[in-house]
């Protein structure tokens, strides 16, 4: 999939990543429709708070449509 | 994506980096929550500018939203909007108060109506960026360019006789301004001496009326000097802060969006396809093109072929 990467402090880069997996009893998949960038984005594009790393992905606001087997596989556990 | 986030990873997330998160906890006095996307020192957990997340705990934390209401709507609910209610809360607000609000970015609209829903009858926002400025004013808000005044402060007891009865600072530690504070906030900051430049809070604190209230949503990471405790103390100030608690906001304001009382798509400014991410957040951060809020379309190429 496509996702926003910290590549270090004031760059950003679209990259190819592997998708999500669940990894928890309680995990779901989520398919993303709209997401933003952040005031506190920012923080960490000017390199403010300390913790990324190289290949992050990015962004504490957006949203998301649930897919169908997102749903399921919650129901099921 | 906080709405997962509220509370339910304080119960413990099942994906941490214990080490980080110990040393960090030592710094700041026990660990904060996690956060997507939002370092290491929060859990490390993958953020949502992508076209898929994990969603950790996800029996608890999204919301479900009516067939029909399109994202622009409801895409802020899971950060600033409740961010900028919950700043607006914590200001203690009665009828007829007047609030003053530091920074015109989007946190501070938000902030803003909340205030008016809240029962203020005034509002009076302070930023040096025309266009953001003009934004508030559609909301309601009187302004203050702090470039074109010579003290906010000041002119902030000009305009309200004793101060405003709360003080909400919607900056934060990147605040800017052309007083000498800011040059040595600067230089400390170089000096690895301070982390943050608390300009906005300390104009709040000297601002506020006596017995008011002064709320933080703008966020702090670190270590900040010159804050007036002098003046809080005496003149018997409360402030509030935190980040917000996401879970609790979101089905309420979700109700005013759905009756109407607000439309929280008024606040953005550019729309793009995931790929011009990085471009995107230069314009965000420079305050280039009128930009006030970014939103992206993770699928927008594919959609495309």
């Amino acid at each position: 999939m496509k996702a926003v990467c910290w590549m270090g402090v004031g760059k950003m880069s679209v990259e190819t990543v592997p998708d999500p997996e669940i990894l928890n009893r309680r995990d779901a998949i989520v398919r993303i429709t709209s997401t933003c960038i952040c005031g506190s984005d920012l923080h960490l594009y000017n390199g403010f708070i300390p913790t990324m790393e190289q290949g992050d992905i990015m962004a504490t606001s957006s949203w998301v449509r649930w897919s169908k087997s997102a749903l399921a596989s919650i129901a099921i556990s | 994506m906080e709405i997962v986030f509220s509370a339910s990873v304080n119960s413990g997330p099942a994906v941490t980096t214990p080490t980080r998160i110990t040393g960090w906890e030592k710094l700041l006095g026990s660990s904060p929550s996690g956060l997507f996307g939002y370092t290491h020192m929060m859990g490390g957990y993958a953020g949502g500018q992508a076209q898929y997340a994990r969603v950790p705990f996800a029996d608890v934390g999204p919301l479900k939203i009516p067939e029909g209401i399109p994202d622009d709507k409801v895409v802020f609910l899971s950060d600033i909007f409740p961010t900028g209610y919950f700043g607006a809360l914590n200001a203690d607000i009665k009828p007829g108060d007047t609030v003053a609000i530091w920074g015109c970015g989007p946190v501070a609209q938000f902030a803003m109506r909340s205030a008016f829903m809240l029962g203020a009858e005034r509002v009076i926002a302070i930023d040096r960026f025309d266009y953001r400025l003009r934004l508030a004013e559609e909301g309601g808000a009187e302004t203050i360019n702090y470039e074109q005044v010579g003290d906010v402060v000041e002119t902030l007891k000009d305009m309200t006789g004793k101060g405003p009865d709360s003080c909400i600072d919607a900056v934060g530690m990147e605040a800017h301004d052309n007083s000498v504070m800011y040059f040595v906030d600067r230089a400390k900051q170089a000096m690895k001496t301070e982390t943050d430049r608390p300009i906005a809070l300390r104009q709040a604190i000297k601002a506020c009326r006596k017995g008011g209230t002064v709320s933080v949503p703008g966020v702090y990471g670190g270590f900040d000097d010159k804050i007036p405790m002098g003046a809080f103390m005496n003149k018997g100030l409360a402030m509030k802060t935190g980040q917000t608690h996401m879970m609790r906001f979101m089905k309420p304001l979700l109700d005013r969006v759905e009756n109407g009382d607000i439309d929280p798509s008024f606040v953005i400014s550019h729309r793009a396809p995931i790929d011009q991410a990085p471009e995107m957040y230069r314009i965000f951060c420079d305050k280039k093109d009128n930009c006030t809020k970014v939103v992206l379309d993770p699928w927008a190429d594919a959609k495309a072929a």
